[in-house]
């Protein structure tokens, strides 16, 4: 037999090529690029983009459609503003667009203005949802809020609610035990289709059971009222947690207290930040009794330290070092007294929700007076504002919470030409009182820290002090803008 | 025994003989001619030889011979100068005979000079001549020179339409079946026997048939005269027709002289029919000559058919017959109807040519060969030769022991254990919708859903594009529609769904099959070729491309070896046309689902068209040139677009696997193997590069060898660096892509394709060693080698099968909401949004009753048709509206469902819930489903009920009434009622569509209304059909790939078994 050679040859040539071309690949990187391959096939990355319309829904005339509850006449003044040019940053000059107020389920227009930095205003005295809505080059920074001011004796106080940004979960701190001191939850549905909400309560001695089943629909741009009463009668603490499905409500809870003949006050709780293990309740305005409630919606006992946060900085009260909040409950701690407006920072163990209760009361006859709810607050990122509408003759406050970092903010009182423009550092850990004298109203602008603020509205009416609090929160500049792609299956 | 003659009584009959030899250049016949005539028991009393002008030394062999000279007295040799025909040349040879006293008892007998009678022949012929005085011509059996148990003819066999039947057929073994035969219309000239007084009564032959039809003419002529025509079985002459075979020189091809014998045979048959017959047989000839020739040319016999055709032309000389006609007056004595006995009865002959299609078209047995040897053995057989063990086994024992059969059934055992999840889970149910995952994406469509996607000129999913589809569609379509012949999976909701799921569990089977027949090329033995196929079946890059679904795979799986054995056949000198087209067809379908290939083949067609010999040119042409055609425009878009040739559906992959293990698993063919199963393969490549050294038992077969190493190398090439040939980027998830580039395992098909070449070229060597141990060594080598190739290429397949396909395929992802499927391919049309929501980017994909992409692709850059959908979207899922949101633009957009692949509670799901003219109708586990308002309808408008693909408004865009859809992308044929004013027919389509749709208003052409954001047309206020097609994208290419698919289908298909398209 004849060695057959070509065959061989062919054999060992493929052997080798072979051997070579696998060698070759585990040696030698690198590689062709016939196309720039693209993460999201050439789409941009999501980015923030400043809105063209947006919108804040305002609870309208609070006292009204409670089953079970007294209706209380009166008007609210809604007022609804964009800033002023320049105020939000990366929005570009100029630009056209409009403010109004929309009232109902019919969204009636309420009043309207395509003037930038007029401030739109109505009265309402239906019991109907408010929305401020605004468009084009307005909508970036729109700021709405409510007032509600009654003189008189039972129902006599002043509660400023900011106008919210509708979502779908809302904790609401407020509310006591007691006759006479009703407390309506106002849940608001600025949307096209009925929501459904839920409403659990949280009190003193834990979830409230009758509360649990609570749920109710509201219709299509409407509102319900309910009785927290009905829902927890006798709760001393309550914390209401508003759950929707199917949509996004705005909510407040409208509280009146009325001890004995004495009327105590009135004021709206507005949010509060969500459950945190690090809140910061900004604004305290003292000069009457504090007390700082509680929540722990969890189910583990929450270990909490409350400081005070001056203007001198941080002070933790010795007794106030470590306060246990039971798992699914509510907790009320009295603040010492202070003479300087001061912020609470709570940290614990357990995510928690807070609010603080201020009080002013006359020091004579029966003692009269009024109340406000300050919420803890997320931290400023763009834009806020409060209006100050039909507030002449009161002394308005702004305060500032900084965090752990020192905070700056650009602070414009009242808009147009006579703003005034000033930039406020506030160090760390402590609160700053601006005095905002006579502004129709107040913009913050947070330029460096986390910052926190509220306004406060105080006055005297017949010797008896009316006050209230609005809490900042950001108002609706800029949404984050998904790309969105098509794939063909 | 009938060949047995009888003994020759040595008296001399009453009469004389004279006898005349036809000669021309016959010299390789002549003398035994003239052997045979000179040992005739009966020898002629005369001899003329007529030497027609022969060029040879036949003059010199007739002179010479002294043989003939001993047995006849008197020999005479004429010379004819000048090329006569046969009758002139028997005339002459008559003319040089003396007239005798009585005619009547004188005889002459004609031979040709390649014809040898047998010894009592001519007393045979002249005992049955004079049996009767009617008898005037009597023709010998005459029976193959070489093989005289084979038969040549026993008298003319005729239709009364003038068709010659061979019967016998030419070859046919002589088991005296014929011997009955008597009185025949005509006999050959070539051992003729005719009484000297009727050839002198009907004058000889006519003047116009004196060459071809001769015979026919003279016997017809004489029998009109009232001389029997006899053929006598006992006489046999050996002829070797060398006319007719070509071997005489100088004389027309064979198939020329067979055309001007049946042209012939026409003549004489108008010559001599009735005259009142005449002009009917006239037309009846060309009708069916015209018939025959169409049916042949269908059955794919183009020279039969031409054959045929050529009938026609005995109508050509209708001077000559009339001629014939005017001259045979004379001598007709009897009516014509007398002879009726003679001619081939119509059922004969139709019972004849129906035989003629069942020999041609029955399956070829393996045996045919030797069963034809046996066919003339005609005596007993001896015991021992045919003893019980030699017998053929029963049909199902054949099966059961059949490699190939083995091979195939143990690949569905496999196959079947791998899909066991599947199947029980339901994958190749009909009531589902097949599977989906990996590559794969879920269809819910069928045929028809398939086939407009590809031909539509305006197609695909989402608002479709005018681009140009992938021909797989096409492909896939067919094979949709074959399946739903299937009882049950016609009404599946997506048969198209099932029918990949079939084809994917298939693979493995049909390739394992498609290897057996392939592997022929390289070898013959069934158990090589089983082993092969098992392992090619069975191969890693099959398993992980199918349970990856790449569907492309699959069918390249299923067809490369067809193609490459077809390639392999066109480069071989006895490849077949047949063959080529048939290979051609399979590229062409390779190509549409994985372009590389395609790439790949066209170089190799070009190397055989530029390096290959002769036919092979004409072939690799075919394979050149077929296959692009076929595929059409969508080839030329390689042209702008050089990455879609290296990419293909399903083709692409996101993986890097660039490092040693990836490089190891691609030599052992095995890609993405993790395992110790990777290993399985290593014997395959040491066997296939070992296998490549095998000794070609031709320079063809080395050469054949090379091209497979090439090719194995190639692949291997192709492999190992398509991960270094970014091609883009490609889906990878919600928001996702990554880098994309080829899959490896296209180049790994090649590359083990390759080695199986070697291993099959190698199995020749080592089966020889195992049937006839020789040297211990040799055969222990053998041994080794045997069990290193069936060993792991078993373990494979178990591995396989116990492994199973993983988990990356799963059933049921096409459920898209029943309420969405209803209206979706009603006449609303409309569409379903699903959004799929990631913290990136929300992935959206409008869903219509066109199917989507089947397969992930690169990512092509979005149409800018799609910009007000991509807006309306961008605006639903958030970004700078407001919370509270309009549906209109969803509406306008003919999308009636909006379904999110989110939980209740995300921030997605709250804005649709809180958008107007949202609704939301329930939840499942495959998201949140909300229902789109209708656009609210005009004042006396039939209000909708849902958003429709297609709407009448008026003139403010008020909706009117919903215009039912017929078909995909708004295709419209319905009557619309008449209205009161100005209206307008709105299609919820991209602007583009108008340009690609034939919108028509009882059959007059609507133009777009210039500037609409959606395709506007103004309809007439009277009532009338409005028609909306979207008629074929560049239709005059979409007919030629038509008849040009029917007419490689045509030729790719073998008609009639190989004998018969041999005997062509």
């Amino acid at each position: 037999m004849t060695t057959n050679v070509p065959g061989m040859v062919r054999a060992g040539a493929v052997a080798l090529v072979a051997a070579g071309l696998a060698v070759g690949a585990t040696r030698v990187s690198g590689s062709v690029q016939l196309a720039t391959p693209g993460g999201q096939a050439g789409l941009p990355e999501s980015s923030t983009v400043l809105l063209d319309e947006s919108s804040l829904v305002c609870p309208g005339q609070q006292r009204l459609g409670a089953t079970g509850l007294r209706d209380v006449e009166g008007t609210v003044t809604v007022a609804a503003a964009t800033p002023d040019q320049g105020v939000v940053a990366g929005a570009p000059a100029g630009g056209s667009g409009t403010v109004a107020l929309l009232g109902g389920s019919s969204s009636t227009g309420l009043a309207q203005s395509s003037d930038r930095g007029a401030e739109v205003s109505a009265g309402t005295a239906a019991p109907d949802v408010v929305i401020a809505r605004a468009r084009g080059a307005f909508a970036p920074g729109l700021v709405a809020t409510q007032v509600w001011r009654h003189g008189g004796d039972d129902d006599r106080g002043l509660t400023v609610t900011p106008c919210q940004l509708p979502s779908s979960d809302v904790w609401l701190v407020g509310g006591g035990g007691g006759p006479s001191r009703t407390e309506r939850v106002i849940v608001s549905n600025p949307g096209a289709n009925a929501v459904s909400v839920s409403l659990e309560v949280l009190g003193r001695g834990g979830p409230v059971d009758a509360a649990g089943a609570r749920s109710i629909s509201i219709p299509p741009l409407s509102r319900e009222v309910v009785s927290l009463d009905a829902l927890a009668p006798d709760e001393a603490g309550p914390v209401v947690h508003v759950t929707a499905t199917g949509g996004v409500v705005s909510a407040v809870l409208d509280e009146q207290w009325i001890l004995g003949a004495t009327g105590r006050g009135i004021d709206d709780a507005t949010r509060a930040a969500s459950p945190s293990t690090d809140l910061v309740v900004p604004g305290v305005e003292t000069g009457g009794g504090i007390s700082l409630r509680l929540a722990n919606p969890g189910s583990t006992e929450a270990l909490a330290q409350v400081r005070l946060l001056t203007d001198k900085g941080a002070v933790q009260p010795e007794d106030l070092r470590a306060v246990r909040v039971p798992a699914g409950s509510t907790l009320d701690v009295a603040i010492p007294s202070n003479p300087a407006a001061l912020g609470v920072g709570v940290r614990s163990d357990q995510p928690l929700v807070a609010a603080a209760w201020t009080e002013r009361r006359a020091t004579t006859g029966d003692q009269m007076g009024d109340f406000a709810w300050t919420p803890a607050t997320p931290a400023l990122r763009g834009v806020a504002g409060v209006l100050l509408p039909g507030l002449d003759g009161t002394t308005k406050r702004l305060l500032l919470t900084a965090g752990s970092a020192p905070a700056t903010a650009q602070v414009r009182l009242g808009s147009g030409d006579s703003a005034q423009v000033s930039t406020v550092d506030v160090p760390a850990a402590s609160t700053v009182a601006v005095d905002a004298k006579d502004a129709k109203g107040v913009w913050v602008v947070p330029t460096k820290g986390t910052l926190r603020g509220a306004v406060s509205v105080a006055g005297i009416d017949g010797g008896v002090p009316f006050f209230s609090v609005a809490s900042l929160s950001d108002a609706p500049v800029r949404a984050l803008s998904v790309p969105v792609r098509q794939v063909r299956n | 025994m009938s060949l047995s003659a009888p003994p020759s009584t040595g008296q001399r009959p009453n009469g004389t003989v004279d006898a005349i030899v036809v000669v021309h250049n016959g010299a390789a016949w002549l003398a035994q001619c003239l052997d045979g005539l000179a040992a005739q028991t009966l020898p002629p009393a005369r001899l003329v030889i007529v030497d027609v002008a022969s060029s040879d030394t036949s003059n010199a062999i007739a002179r010479a011979h002294t043989g003939v000279r001993r047995a006849i007295p008197s020999v005479e040799i004429v010379r004819l100068d000048g090329r006569a025909p046969i009758g002139r040349a028997i005339d002459a040879g008559v003319a040089a005979l003396p007239v005798g006293a009585d005619a009547s008892t004188s005889w002459v007998w004609v031979l040709h000079d390649d014809t040898v009678p047998r010894a009592n022949a001519l007393a045979q012929l002249l005992q049955a001549g004079l049996r009767s005085k009617s008898v005037g011509v009597a023709g010998p059996k005459i029976v193959d020179w070489d093989d005289p148990r084979r038969l040549v003819e026993m008298g003319i066999q005729i239709t009364r339409t003038g068709r010659r039947l061979a019967s016998p057929a030419r070859g046919e073994a002589d088991q005296g079946q014929y011997d009955h035969r008597a009185d025949v219309l005509a006999v050959s000239t070539s051992g003729m026997l005719v009484r000297r007084s009727a050839y002198d009564d009907i004058g000889g032959f006519d003047p116009a048939f004196v060459e071809h039809g001769a015979d026919l003419d003279l016997g017809w002529r004489a029998q009109l005269a009232g001389h029997r025509v006899i053929v006598v079985p006992g006489a046999v002459v050996r002829d070797a027709s060398a006319g007719i075979d070509g071997e005489r020189p100088g004389v027309p091809r064979p198939r020329e002289l067979e055309r001007r014998g049946r042209r012939a045979a026409r003549q004489v048959t108008l010559a001599r029919c009735s005259p009142l017959a005449a002009p009917f047989l006239a037309v009846w000839m060309a009708l069916s000559a015209l018939v025959s020739s169409v049916t042949l040319l269908v059955a794919k016999r183009p020279r039969q058919a031409w054959r045929e055709l050529t009938d026609v032309s005995a109508l050509l000389h209708p001077f000559a017959t009339l001629g014939a006609r005017w001259r045979g007056r004379r001598t007709k004595r009897l009516r014509r109807d007398h002879l009726g006995t003679l001619f081939v009865a119509p059922a004969v002959a139709a019972r004849t040519t129906i035989d003629h299609i069942q020999d041609a078209i029955t399956p070829e047995r393996s045996r045919a060969r030797r069963e034809a040897a046996l066919t003339t053995e005609t005596g007993p057989v001896a015991d021992d030769s045919e003893s019980l063990d030699h017998l053929p086994a029963s049909l199902p024992r054949r099966i059961v022991s059949h490699p190939g059969f083995l091979a195939v059934l143990a690949v569905l055992v496999a196959t079947t254990a791998a899909w066991r999840d599947a199947i029980r889970a339901g994958a190749l149910s009909p009531t589902n919708a097949g599977v989906a995952g990996g590559e794969l994406r879920p269809v819910s469509t069928d045929a028809s859903g398939l086939w407009h996607a590809f031909r539509d000129a305006w197609h695909g999913a989402g608002l479709g594009t005018g681009a140009e589809s992938g021909p797989h569609l096409a492909v896939l379509s067919a094979l949709t529609w074959l399946a739903e012949r299937v009882p049950g999976v016609a009404e599946s909701r997506s048969s198209a769904g099932v029918t990949i799921a079939w084809l994917l569990f298939l693979t493995p089977v049909l390739a394992t099959w498609s290897a057996y027949l392939a592997g022929r090329v390289v070898t013959s033995s069934r158990v090589a070729r089983a082993l092969g196929a098992l392992a090619w079946g069975t191969a890693g890059v099959a398993a992980t491309g199918i349970a990856q679904g790449r569907v492309g795979v699959a069918v390249v799986h299923v067809l490369l070896p067809f193609v490459l054995a077809g390639f392999c056949l066109a480069a071989r000198r006895d490849g077949t046309f047949t063959a080529s087209f048939a290979t051609a067809l399979a590229t062409a379908v390779v190509g549409a689902f994985a372009p590389p290939l395609l790439a790949l083949s066209v170089v190799a067609a070009l190397l055989l068209l530029v390096l290959g010999p002769g036919l092979r040119r004409a072939r690799a042409l075919v394979l050149l040139v077929v296959p692009t055609a076929l595929l059409g425009p969508w080839v030329a878009q390689f042209v702008e677009d050089a990455r879609l040739l290296l990419s293909g559906p399903g083709l692409v992959t996101t993986v890097d696997d660039r490092g040693p293990s990836g490089v190891l698993a691609h030599v052992l063919g095995e890609p993405g193997a993790t395992s110790w199963a990777v290993w399985l393969g290593a014997p395959l490549v040491v066997l296939g590069v070992l296998g490549l050294a095998t000794r070609g038992r031709s320079r063809a077969e080395s050469v054949g060898l090379l091209v497979g190493g090439v090719l194995a190398l190639l692949g291997l090439a192709a492999a190992l660096l398509s991960g270094r040939v970014v091609l883009g980027s490609a889906e990878t998830g919600v928001g996702q892509s990554a880098t994309a580039h080829l899959w490896a395992g296209v180049g790994v098909q090649l590359w083990l394709a390759g080695l199986l070449v070697g291993v099959l070229a190698g199995s020749r060597p080592v089966l020889e060693s195992l049937a006839r141990p020789g040297r211990r060594w040799g055969f222990a080598a053998a041994v080794a080698a045997a069990a290193l190739a069936v060993v792991p290429v078993l373990a494979s397949a178990a591995s396989w099968g116990v492994q199973g396909i993983g988990h990356t395929l799963s059933v049921g992802q096409a459920t898209l909401p029943a309420v969405a499927i209803e209206q979706g391919s009603g006449p609303l049309g409309n569409r379903l949004l699903l959004l799929r929501p990631s913290d990136d980017v929300v992935d959206f994909v409008l869903a219509g009753q066109e199917p989507g992409e089947l397969l992930r692709d690169l990512d092509r850059t979005p149409d800018a048709d799609d910009a007000p959908l991509v807006d309306a979207v961008a605006n639903l899922v958030g970004g700078r509206g407001a919370d509270s949101l309009d549906s209109t633009a969803l509406a306008r957009l003919g999308v009636g469902f909006v379904q999110v692949r989110a939980t209740a509670d995300s921030a997605l799901a709250r804005r649709l819930d809180s958008s107007g003219g949202l609704s939301r109708l329930g939840t499942s586990e495959r998201g949140i489903l909300w229902k789109v308002q209708p656009l609210p309808a005009a004042d006396g408008g039939v209000a909708a009920t849902a958003p429709s693909r297609a709407r009448l408004v008026d003139a403010d865009g008020a909706l009117l009434r919903v215009v039912p859809t017929s078909g995909p992308h708004a295709a419209v044929d319905t009557m619309l009622p008449a209205g009161k004013a100005a209206r307008f027919v709105v299609l919820a389509e991209p602007a583009e569509w108008s340009q690609q749709a034939l919108v028509t208003f009882d059959g007059r052409e609507l133009l777009p209304v210039a500037g609409a954001a959606q395709p506007t047309y103004a309809v007439p206020p009277t009532a009338g059909e409005l028609e909306i097609d979207l008629a074929a994208a560049q239709p005059w290419w979409r007919l030629g790939q038509g008849l040009l698919l029917g007419f490689v289908v045509f030729m790719a298909v073998p008609f009639g078994n190989r004998r018969s398209r041999r005997r062509t």
